[in-house]
């Protein structure tokens, strides 16, 4: 079963579980979610050509976490428009900005930590199994391309 | 867009959240279970990387926390940790990436079952276990949703 199926199901679910999650529930769980999605898409952006030697696709992944994401959102019969490059957040501006390999690297240090930070937040306040589960696997995508991109620069992954 | 396949799980997820009578909801199993299973994936990788140096004890001693964390948190909901054993089997370096997977995994379904302290506790997890996980070349490693319970 791919990803997206489980995901399909598991969007069904969240639509037709008000017993197990309140509308006062699932209506926060899609506030904490909501800026998740402009991250995603930010940093898909700022990817664009700046992925550094020897990375996974970082804006590749960047670019399902934000389909996921918008998946449940949509879900929660919630909409949320696409983000323009006015709306970029300093990290990801320090990474579309960066002009050379080095500082591309350091600045995708910063970036994923900046999400990982993020999506800890979100993990401690989420409620929905579904939508909490998603975010927990992004949380653990963001964290390990921290301590890759880390070794990769020849400091403590940790 | 959608496919057949997803089309008939959401229906099929439809009818088995609609039931067939009673109103009952199935909530996620209790902290104590999920606990040990976590606890149990972690011993299991720590074990695997004894005698090892470098990173790879970075990463064992690192297990080993979280492993304390855990059996703390486990006797503070009233669970046993005590029984909860790493393998009889010698150590294994080369299924340490295989574990730290498993312990990755665990973690993220966790989740649900754990609610203030613990699931600060579980974050942690998830965290950490996630760039251990990276580091030992785990399957999953640079996907999209690494840890994806299988």
């Amino acid at each position: 079963m791919r990803r997206r199926d489980l995901l399909l199901g598991g969007a069904a679910l969240v639509l037709l579980r008000p017993a197990v999650a309140g509308a006062a529930t699932l209506d926060h769980d899609g506030n904490v979610i909501k800026p998740l999605i402009a991250r995603e898409e930010g940093a898909e952006f700022a990817y664009r050509g700046a992925v550094p030697d020897g990375a996974p696709d970082l804006g590749k992944n960047a670019k399902d976490h934000a389909a996921a994401l918008r998946t449940q959102f949509q879900a929660l019969g919630r909409g949320t428009a696409p983000i323009t490059t006015a709306d970029l957040d300093a990290p990801t501006r320090r990474l579309a900005e960066a002009g050379t390999a080095a500082e591309r690297l350091d600045a995708a240090i910063a970036l994923e930590a900046s999400l990982v930070a993020d999506y800890r937040r979100a993990v401690e306040q989420l409620s929905e199994p579904g939508i909490l589960q998603t975010a927990a696997t992004i949380l653990a995508g963001h964290s390990q391309q921290h301590a890759l991109l880390r070794k990769l620069a020849g400091r403590n992954p940790f | 867009m959608v496919g057949r396949r997803a089309l008939l799980l959401g229906g099929g997820a439809a009818l088995v959240a609609a039931g067939c009578g009673k109103d009952e909801v199935v909530g996620p199993p209790p902290a104590t279970q999920v606990l040990r299973q976590s606890l149990g994936a972690e011993r299991a990788l720590a074990h695997d990387l004894e005698g090892s140096r470098g990173l790879n004890e970075q990463i064992r001693r690192r297990a080993l926390d979280r492993a304390r964390r855990i059996a703390s948190a486990l006797s503070a909901a009233g669970g046993g940790p005590h029984d909860v054993r790493a393998p009889d089997a010698a150590p294994d370096a080369s299924a340490a990436p295989r574990r730290a997977q498993a312990a990755l995994e665990a973690h993220v379904a966790a989740l649900p079952s754990l609610k203030g302290s613990d699931r600060a506790l579980g974050t942690d997890l998830v965290t950490e276990s996630a760039a251990d996980a990276a580091l030992l070349g785990a399957p999953g490693t640079g996907s999209a949703f690494p840890g994806t319970p299988a």
